[in-house]
């Protein structure tokens, strides 16, 4: 138990590295965007594949609600991109 | 620390910051200022349309299920995590509140056997990681579908308004679930976030590496007790106090600081009326 104890440096060692770590994941995360598809069945009709780039603070909010779905390996909107931010409750 | 006045109860603090939280968490009526990119992880459902934030377990689920990495939610909740352990458990989370409130009601108590600690892990892996990417994100058997607090904040609500009209067998077992973490909730303190919470299953080995630490009162602890007594998830705190390791450093622990609120260290004469044993890092 030592390991933990209040002084102990690996402690404090794996917890500066965790820190570094979070730090990464979100310096990261604010760089990765994502292609999210338009459930478009005319456009699909027509053979044209129109997707929206949204970056990963996006994808979050669009988790919130269900705003995104994946199929065949890849995201698809559940709906209109185009509208305003509004309260979107959970569809499930 | 000083030693609380006569007749003062000295975990008020902790209700007010809960109470607060529960409040505040709660409050967004502006969707244009909402931060739901933003993952507290604390067990308030996102769905919850005056909520302010994102919850950690839903965001998983859903990225489990689209097949991606979630770097900004697993990012500030490891940043959270290192930074203060369990703290938000025991302080923040409007769940863990309502779990404290029903265990004052007059009841037989008793605490869950320690091996059901593990429980909530099978859970974390299996129902929030690897079935929504098996089953996708909107598995039926995702951990999203039967949490306690989704029901609390969504399906009842819904059900009071009459926005449910079918009763299928998921809302009745989500129900169910509400139902029985509730009364076993009045008998045994803090049983979901002990057994079954997935976030504090994420934050519950960050506890022993958090810069948050409860400086332990080696010199002036006399053994009594009372901090065991006072520990809400039966953590044993005066085995690590003996020891001289911070009282939580342990993985149940939920950092409410009820053992060091309840020291007579002010009694002990090693210590002081002026400072007490114990102190936060």
């Amino acid at each position: 138990m030592a390991v933990w104890s209040q002084t102990s440096k690996t402690r404090r060692a794996v917890g500066v590295l965790a820190l570094l770590i979070a730090i990464g994941l979100i310096v990261g995360g604010a760089r990765v965007s994502y292609e999210v598809h338009d459930d478009d069945e005319m456009a699909a009709a027509f053979g044209l594949d129109t997707y929206t780039e949204v970056s990963e603070r996006e994808l979050v909010i669009d988790a919130t609600f269900s705003g995104v779905t994946r199929r065949d390996g890849k995201l698809y909107s559940t709906y209109d991109r185009a509208l305003g931010a509004v309260k979107r409750a959970c569809p499930t | 620390m000083r030693r609380p006045a006569p007749g003062r109860n000295p975990f008020i603090k902790r209700r007010f910051v809960q109470v607060t939280s529960l409040v505040l968490l709660h409050s967004s009526f502006a969707p244009w200022a909402q931060a739901k990119w933003f993952c507290n992880p604390v067990l308030s459902c996102h769905s919850c349309v005056l909520a302010w934030f994102a919850c950690p377990v839903g965001v998983f689920v859903h990225y489990s299920g689209y097949h991606m990495f979630p770097f900004v939610a697993a990012g500030t909740v490891l940043l959270l995590g290192a930074l203060f352990g369990r703290l938000l458990c025991g302080w923040v989370c409007p769940f863990g509140l309502i779990m404290d409130w029903l265990y004052k009601i007059p009841s037989p108590k008793f605490a869950m056997p320690n091996w059901t600690g593990y429980i909530k892990y099978i859970v974390l892996i299996v129902m929030v990681f690897a079935l929504p990417w098996f089953l996708g994100e909107q598995s039926l058997y995702s951990f999203c579908r039967i949490c306690p607090a989704s029901a609390l904040q969504m399906t009842v609500p819904n059900l009071i308004m009459g926005k449910v009209t079918t009763v299928s067998v998921a809302l009745v077992v989500k129900l169910a679930i509400l139902v029985a973490v509730l009364v076993l909730a009045v008998f045994s303190s803090r049983s979901f976030c002990k057994v079954f919470c997935p976030i504090g299953a994420i934050l519950a080995p960050l506890n022993l590496i958090s810069f948050w630490a409860l400086k332990p009162p080696v010199m002036a602890c006399r053994d009594c007790g009372r901090c065991d007594r006072v520990c809400p998830v039966s953590g044993v705190p005066s085995e690590r106090i003996a020891s001289g390791i911070p009282a939580n450093r342990a993985m149940e622990c939920v950092v409410c600081h009820d053992c060091q609120e309840a020291c007579p260290h002010g009694e002990c004469p090693s210590g002081s009326d002026e400072s007490g044993p114990f102190a936060v890092e």
